[in-house]
């Protein structure tokens, strides 16, 4: 077929379509999806009312001229459609001019919604309803790009009940106004949604790269979907017991919060309110902040309160103010960045002995966010010790919260690069990240990290503290006060390992033989050191005492250790490709230098199991902790398919009707079809007589009444075609009599059936225009069914 | 309904193609914006699709579709229509004998025309059952056999006078009778008094310069037999049957009683015939010289007497 052919066939005028079903339930997608793109701030309120308010009177319009088309209304529609192509590229042209380019949802919903409500006024032919429908479904698509959370859930359902109702318009149009038969319906709408559940369960899902919040980021080819997070759980977790159980069997964090030193004393109470979601391309442990000074009873940073740093950086920011990008501020171990975006916070950058050693002041802008600093700590130098399969990659995340937090920018391991709408930005000397704002609920953000992931083997030789300043080391090293029985306790432990990694593991397989885990734990007296109490007095504890012993065993064999505070990966959301990030997910761990590789961080509340669990707490959690790692959507979906199915089979399996109910129903719908109305107390016998009348003069004469209304008046059935022209119902009707009135022995299946043929063919005739049995007026037409039933009864028994 | 075949797509070629692109093109957009409710949505399109694109087979294969009423003639050439039947809402197409496509649509009833193209004795007709169900994404079609209530005669087509009177012979072909009231022209004469004036031959009166009328005689009272019998060739035996018809049909106009001679699965029948219908289905029923096929017991029989001849008719 030539192009011109093909042109000329597509183009042609297709026939009207008259179904309002289809054209309503096009309409309806079509406006369901500009309320969902509209909800996910991609469209204008205004705009996406008029946008509905036109597809709305479009539709009226064009159904109304759907066979009389204006000539000039394609010509008006194209141009407009054309405007609205001319408004979009110059739209994207400005965006790619300011370095905006990725946020074209916006732009690209504002012109499908432009294309929506042009085409609703020019679509009389059901081709043209068929490109409504798959347009609502892009629409739907440009919104469930920027929806995070599951009320979209709303959107998607209502547009799918629209879109399969406009399918089955269609169908039915396309069929001659057939009506789909109720169980079609429930099966072909089961099968689409059990097969977009399979799809969505079974399929390698595409996980979410790291999204950027900002322009000018996104996923590498090196960045891995699936790699192993820090040392944070044993060896033979796979990531996703990682995300269910990073946290340890407990299934519970405990971390305070964030803000302030970290009191270990405090028993903590922490809900299951959604505080963020995480979009990664990995789940790990998202730290806050780090602690270096330890007093005994709470974890502290390192050098001079967060408030005098900010005073330091609000002081030299009218410097940097002038719009150079880069590091205004060096101070007591803080440093300042401004108006840089993204800000480079690799520790090249800021650490400031590095920088000091080096002598090689950068900017934000000439760094850049490569991802390949190596695997340093903030105080540590890079080396070649990584090696290629360890090798840190770039790990981007992108935070939304769902509510109200402090100032600290959450990252995975070692950020790099920082997206973030604010004016300045904080590093510590611990790698903590801070801004100059408090974040509100619905700040977004996005880091790009590093994650390095040697083996044992590997870290088996990165031993001391090679890398680190003395100062640095002295901190992590440092102890308020001696701990006499914790070293001896720590050495005793670790007498037969050699090296760092070796006697952490020792450490961590001691804590978790010989604690347990409980929130539940005793008030600390003043004085009284909460290590020493948890390591030789309660045994019992939460992630911070656990972590904090470990740290502080770890510093009184001479191992640089420090206390990270964050959140563990939350449950993940399937539909969303989030992490949920409930206030229970906080926690904390420890972490540990390794020369070459920076700090890693280890999680010796992962050992250490519940206190006094019951045999059903601990096979309600296992459930429980089963529960979270299904996903939701998927195996909703396949309930409810299961559940339609089901209902669908109860439904065909229902008990049938009575064969006078039966006969009552096809006489009344019969009688419908033909406009005959029956009152309350219409009689069957006169209903039957008034379709009889009516039928005589129409036109057209429904086959169950040609069948009992009209045949039985003019020939009686014979036993010699007992079936010819009875529907089966009558035959059951006489196989009901046969079985409970005519059981006469000796006759034969066949004769029986025969007979029963008979019986009821003469039983209809009688109800519906014969003789033998006409019912009162007056009288219901039920009771006159069930005389009928006797009418039967003695015909058979006659 | 017999003769069921598997079902096949059809014009799959650009749903399919159309619907691969979308969910590739949504795949790819799913993966690199990674935004679960895309992949959601896709994955509702995709079932959607699927099912649209694969259910309207099982729904073509679990139709069933008879034929409820059938008439007993018809004509080679000439629609006639059978009711037809069926479970559930289908797109009905004939194809052998073909005709156009219908939907049984809501009733579950259609009346499906039929153009038979030969003479013969349908048992049964074929058609191409389609469905889209139910979505209306992808037609489905299969072609199945439909058994007829009962067997249809196809008539011959009746062919152009010119040739009729090859196939007559016996006392009618030597004098066939004037047209008109049971007369056929037979020449010329001129013009005597009481002459009607509508018989007046113009052309013969401009040739000879005087009045010149037709001149008529009536029908013969013997009957005419006519040789029904056809050749081997199927091609020639139908035009042989429509010669036979235009034959018949030209002596039935003309009041003649006509006897047709057909080879019929009994041997040969000369019997007569008093309508067209009739002769119809002699010949429908009617053998090439050639073959031997056992008739359907229920095909009507042509009758045996015929009424008499018109009084008065011609020797």
């Amino acid at each position: 077929m030539s192009p011109l052919r093909i042109l000329r066939r597509h183009g042609r005028t297709w026939p009207a379509e008259n179904s309002v079903a289809l054209r309503a339930a096009a309409s309806g997608a079509v406006c369901v999806a500009i309320a969902a793109c509209a909800a996910q701030d991609e469209l204008p309120p205004w705009f996406a009312a008029a946008a509905v308010a036109l597809v709305c009177a479009g539709s009226v319009f064009s159904y109304r001229r759907r066979t009389r088309p204006l000539p000039y209304l394609k010509i008006l529609l194209g141009a407009s459609i054309f405007g609205a192509f001319a408004w979009f590229f110059v739209t994207i042209s400005a965006y790619a001019a300011s370095g905006q380019l990725s946020s074209v949802e916006g732009p690209l919903a504002v012109l499908f919604s432009t294309m929506q409500a042009a085409h609703a006024f020019d679509m009389p032919s059901r081709r043209d309803l068929g490109f409504s429908l798959a347009g609502s479904a892009t629409l739907m698509a440009l919104a469930g790009a920027q929806a995070i959370d599951l009320s979209f859930a709303l959107y998607v359902v209502l547009w799918s009940v629209l879109a399969l109702a406009g399918l089955h318009a269609s169908w039915s149009s396309m069929a001659g106004g057939a009506a789909p038969r109720p169980s079609v319906v429930v099966a072909s709408t089961a099968a689409a949604l059990l097969v977009a559940a399979l799809l969505v369960a079974f399929l390698p899902a595409p996980r979410p790269p790291g999204v950027s919040a900002a322009p000018g980021i996104g996923p590498t080819p090196a960045a891995s979907a699936t790699g192993q997070p820090s040392r944070l759980v044993p060896a033979s977790g796979s990531v996703d017991q990682l995300a269910a159980s990073a946290s340890g069997p407990t299934g519970v964090g405990g971390f305070l919060g964030f803000a302030g030193p970290l009191d270990t004393a405090l028993s903590p109470e922490l809900g299951n309110e959604l505080v963020l979601q995480v979009r990664a391309d990995r789940p790990t442990y998202w730290v806050a902040e780090t602690f270096d000074s330890w007093s005994g009873r709470s974890w502290s940073e390192i050098g001079p309160p967060h408030g005098a740093t900010r005073g330091a950086s609000d002081a030299s920011g009218a410097g940097g103010a002038a719009g150079a990008a880069g590091i205004a501020s060096r101070r007591l171990g803080s440093v300042v960045l401004q108006g840089g975006q993204p800000f480079i916070v690799a520790p090249e950058v800021v650490s400031p002995q590095r920088a000091s050693e080096r002598e090689t002041p950068s900017t934000n802008g000439a760094t850049g966010a490569t991802g390949a600093t190596g695997a340093t700590g903030s105080t540590g130098t890079p080396t070649a010790a990584a090696t290629a399969a360890t090798a840190p990659q770039p790990d981007y995340q992108t935070f939304y919260l769902a509510a109200p937090a402090s100032d600290l920018v959450l990252h995975a391991d070692q950020a790099t690069a920082v997206w973030i709408p604010t004016q300045r930005l904080y590093v510590g000397a611990d790698d903590t990240i801070r801004t100059s704002e408090t974040f509100g609920a619905g700040s977004v953000y996005s880091v790009e990290s590093t994650v390095a992931t040697p083996s044992d083997a590997e870290l088996a030789k990165a031993n001391g503290t090679a890398g680190l300043t003395p100062a640095v080391a002295s901190q992590d090293l440092d102890l308020p006060r001696p701990y006499p029985r914790v070293a001896a306790l720590a050495q005793r432990i670790t007498a037969h390992d050699t090296t760092v990694i070796s006697k952490i593991i020792a450490l961590e397989r001691w804590i978790g033989a010989h604690t347990k885990y409980t929130l539940d734990i005793p008030p600390l007296a003043p004085g009284q050191d909460s290590v020493v109490q948890f390591l030789f007095v309660t045994r019992r504890g939460f992630c911070e005492q656990i972590s904090t012993s470990l740290a502080v065993m770890l510093r009184t064999l001479g191992i640089p250790a420090r206390e990270a505070v964050g959140y563990v990966p939350g449950s993940f959301d399937p539909i969303t490709g989030l992490y949920d990030e409930q206030a229970k997910d906080a926690h904390a761990w420890v972490q540990v230098w390794f020369p070459g590789y920076g700090w890693q961080s280890f999680d010796p509340t992962a050992y250490v199991p519940l206190a006094n669990p019951s045999p059903a707490s601990t096979i309600g959690h296992d459930v429980l902790a089963a529960l979270h790692r299904v996903p939701v959507a998927p195996t909703a979906s396949i309930v409810a398919v299961l559940a339609l199915l089901a209902v669908a089979f109860a439904w065909r399996r229902r008990r049938p009707p009575s064969w006078s109910t039966k006969v009552t129903r096809e006489l009344e719908r019969a009688a419908r079809r033909a406009g005959v109305r029956a009152g309350p107390g219409t009689t069957i016998g006169a209903l039957a007589a008034a379709l009889d009348d009516a039928l005589a003069h129409g036109p057209g004469v429904p086959a169950p009444v040609t069948a009992h209304g009209r045949t039985p008046a003019r020939r009686e059935p014979s036993s010699s075609e007992p079936d010819s022209g009875w529907p089966d119902f009558v035959k059951t009707v006489g196989q009901s009599v046969v079985a409970t009135a005519d059981d006469t022995a000796g006759e034969t299946a066949t004769g029986k059936a025969r007979r029963a043929s008979d019986l009821a063919a003469a039983a209809t005739a009688a109800a519906w225009g014969g003789g033998d049995v006409r019912p009162g007026a007056g009288r219901h037409y039920v009771q006159d069914a069930r005389r009928l039933r006797r009418a039967a009864r003695q015909h058979a028994r006659r | 309904m017999t003769g069921r075949r598997l079902p096949r797509p059809r014009r799959a070629a650009m749903p399919v193609a159309a619907s691969a692109a979308i969910l590739a093109v949504w795949g790819v957009i799913a993966h690199d914006s990674g935004a679960g409710w895309v992949q959601a949505v896709g994955a509702l399109v995709a079932g959607a699709l699927i099912v649209g694109m694969l259910t309207p087979a099982l729904a073509v294969s679990r139709a069933r579709c008879r034929v409820v009423a059938s008439p007993l003639d018809a004509s080679a050439g000439a629609s006639v229509g059978i009711q037809v039947s069926s479970s559930a809402p289908v797109e009905l197409t004939p194809l052998d004998p073909p005709g156009p496509a219908v939907v049984t649509g809501r009733v579950g009833r259609a009346l499906l025309e039929i153009r038979p193209a030969h003479r013969g004795v349908l048992q049964h007709v074929t058609v191409t059952v389609a469905s889209a169900a139910p979505f209306g994404i992808l037609w489905w079609t299969r072609s199945v056999t439909l058994a007829l209530p009962r067997p249809l005669a196809v008539a011959p087509r009746v062919g152009s006078e010119e040739s009729s009177s090859r196939a007559a012979r016996g006392p009618a072909e030597a004098s066939l009778p004037a047209p008109g009231r049971g007369a056929e022209p037979r020449g010329v004469r001129p013009y005597e008094q009481g002459d009607r004036r509508t018989l007046v031959h113009w052309r013969a009166t401009a040739h000879t310069g005087s009045l010149m009328v037709r001149e008529t005689e009536r029908p013969s009272p013997d009957a005419a037999v006519v040789d029904g019998r056809l050749p081997d060739d199927p091609d020639e035996a139908e035009r042989q049957a429509e010669r036979v018809m235009a034959t018949v049909r030209a002596l039935l106009l003309s009041g003649a009683r006509v006897e047709l001679e057909t080879l019929e699965p009994d041997g040969e029948v000369v019997a007569p015939v008093v309508s067209l219908l009739a002769a119809g289905r002699r010949l429908a029923l009617s053998l090439p010289l050639a073959t031997s096929v056992p008739l359907p017991s229920s095909v009507p029989a042509a009758p045996s007497s015929v009424p008499a001849a018109p009084a008065g008719g011609a020797s």
